[in-house]
């Protein structure tokens, strides 16, 4: 690779424990389960699944919201996976979130100053008029008023509110955001203005993005890379352009056949079919198989591994097994 | 958000006549027992040839067993009941609110320690709990209230925990704590803020369970120590004369009542507007 790589993982895990009563066993709920990937700098990196698969907390946990249960995270080449308290206080400047619910990121009794101030004020020492000429800056960048820094975020729509979020995630100049579903609340004129902007901002600071999201359509436009997700899993991990050309794995061409398209006859024959088994209590084998059409027997039997297809291309299935 | 909610509350308020009502009790309440000194006669002056008389021109509510005029004393008896109401429920919403807080917030193993003592305090029976240790501390208004706010914060720190426990889950929390955000700040800036509605409601609904409180162990001869009055102690002397004087009995019932209707009837508004699910039934 002769990119520089921001965020590594290594096999990462995260289960909860759940807990269903006080003499019933307690089961493990693993929400991600075993993932590797990189991120470049500059880079997208776009992460799909139906709701449920585990996607936000791979963020929470890549963003040391939540504590990994096994596996590495490193940033810009240090392993930050154990890290705590004020050891990890740098990397928390690095690392910005932009959250799915506009209405809910941001705290209703706080004004917009207060709002934008609050990461400055934890990494910056900036204070009065330099304080202010920098939330202003952040405001312009994302094509909001300036003067609007009074104002309370209910007197905002939800596309503006998206934006005083990432607005408030660009503030203090980070190197990484996860975007936790950042459109999926927002209409899809208002998502491409936002999805615009993200990628006006990644050209000018180098920035780069995980990108949450369960709709195809919008994740191809900024992702340059894709992760298809599957209860905790990667399924398969492409360039964009030729996730969308040749899925490999059947549930990607699933994924992709469900995309409503103009003209095309609603009669087809559906390869996804069926719910998400029940995460606590996953199929043996391939994840995928209760609801692939293509099972085989040993789909039952033996996991199946990340396999290298092409340069960038991996996939995990035992369609493709050599 | 908030503005509706206030306009909200003001339209149920202009509609129902009863909270109408509520709020001039309190206000005459509050009014006279701050200006009682203004009454002619001296709450604790004895007059042994005007015993217990029923009510008169010159002694509206008439007088006690010792002669003293009823209504000056029922108005000193109001401050002690007020105060004792108001500052009982000061001290039980803060603890309540900082033990909830920190319980919800930190989770696991605080948590658990914190409910579980909770628990322990709530198990035993109430009454027997404030009568004991009433005996040991002693002293007058003061170690009234710190005896009714000291022990009956369980149910706030109960109430407000549940309400961290969500506000914890919302996104601008875990902005905070994925950016570096101290606890104490987001304690303070995030989920304090989003508790006040709640906050507000149980305070208002601890004061008439305070004034029975107090009530309740002046009754028991436990209160506010003679010659000082609260309502309270007055039915509690009014007992013996009950065929005799029923007056005596009857004036600091009544005041206890509408005091603490009152404030249950706003206290019951505050609850329907902050918790529009819980609407309806008074």
């Amino acid at each position: 690779m002769h990119k520089e790589t921001i965020i590594r993982i290594e096999n990462l895990k995260k289960h909860f424990q759940v807990n269903r009563g006080l003499l019933k066993e307690k089961k493990i709920l693993k929400a991600v389960d075993g993932i590797t990937f990189e991120i470049e700098k500059g880079e997208t990196f776009g992460v799909v699944g139906e709701s449920g698969c585990g996607k936000s907390t791979l963020g929470r946990t890549i963003t040391r919201l939540y504590d990994a249960t096994e596996g590495k995270i490193y940033f810009d080449g240090n392993e930050i996976t154990k890290l705590k308290g004020k050891q990890l206080h740098p990397y928390k400047k690095k690392m910005q979130i932009i959250f799915q619910d506009p209405y809910s990121s941001l705290n209703p009794s706080m004004n917009v100053r207060e709002i934008l101030s609050e990461p400055l004020q934890i990494h910056t020492y900036l204070s009065g008029r330099d304080l202010e000429l920098k939330i202003k800056e952040s405001l312009e960048i994302v094509g909001l008023d300036a003067t609007s820094v009074d104002k309370f975020p209910h007197e905002f729509s939800g596309g503006q509110r998206q934006r005083l979020g990432i607005a408030r995630a660009i503030s203090v100049e980070p190197d990484f955001i996860l975007c936790d579903e950042p459109i999926s609340a927002l209409d899809v004129s208002i998502q491409a203005q936002i999805i615009n902007k993200l990628e006006m901002i990644q050209e000018e600071s180098g920035i780069s993005y995980l990108f949450i999201a369960h709709d195809l359509s919008m994740v191809k436009h900024i992702s340059h890379r894709i992760g298809v997700m599957y209860l905790g899993k990667m399924v398969e991990m492409a360039d964009s352009a030729s996730l969308y050309k040749e899925p490999l794995h059947p549930y990607t061409k699933g994924l992709l056949q469900s995309v409503p398209r103009i003209g095309t006859d609603s009669n087809f024959e559906s390869i996804l079919f069926g719910d998400l088994p029940n995460p606590v209590d996953l199929p043996s084998g391939c994840r995928f198989r209760t609801r692939c059409k293509y099972a085989k027997k040993i789909c039952s039997e033996v996991e199946p591994t990340m396999i290298q297809i092409a340069p960038k291309r991996q996939v995990a299935c035992h369609l493709y097994d050599k | 958000m908030k503005n509706r909610r206030f306009e909200m509350l003001k339209e149920n308020f202009k509609a129902d006549f009863y909270a109408k009502l509520a709020l001039w009790i309190l206000t005459a309440m509050a009014l006279l027992a701050i200006f009682a000194f203004l009454s002619p006669h001296d709450p604790n002056l004895t007059n042994v040839k005007m015993m217990r008389n029923p009510p008169s021109a010159e002694h509206w509510f008439g007088t006690d067993e010792v002669g003293r005029d009823y209504l000056t004393r029922s108005l000193y008896g109001a401050r002690v009941s007020l105060t004792v109401g108001i500052l009982a429920m000061l001290t039980s919403t803060v603890i309540g609110t900082v033990v909830g807080i920190v319980s919800g917030y930190f989770g696991g193993i605080v948590d658990s320690i914190l409910m579980r003592f909770v628990d322990i305090l709530s198990s035993i029976p109430w009454m027997i709990l404030v009568t004991v240790i009433s005996i040991f501390i002693q002293g007058g208004i003061w170690a009234i209230v710190i005896v009714i706010g000291g022990f009956s914060w369980m149910r706030a720190a109960r109430i407000v925990r549940a309400e961290t426990l969500s506000l914890n889950q919302r996104e601008y929390v875990m902005y905070a704590k994925a950016s570096g955000q101290s606890h104490f700040n987001i304690m303070k800036k995030h989920i304090l803020p989003g508790l006040l509605p709640t906050v507000v409601v149980t305070a208002t609904i601890f004061i008439p369970d305070a004034i029975i409180i107090e009530s309740t162990l002046s009754f028991l001869g436990l209160g506010v120590k003679a010659p000082m009055s609260s309502w309270g102690s007055m039915l509690k002397n009014s007992q013996s004369f009950l065929s005799d004087s029923p007056h005596l009995a009857l004036i600091p019932g009544l005041m206890i009542l509408l005091t603490v209707y009152s404030f249950n009837k706003l206290g019951n508004l505050f609850r329907v507007v902050v918790d529009p699910k819980s609407a309806g039934g008074n």
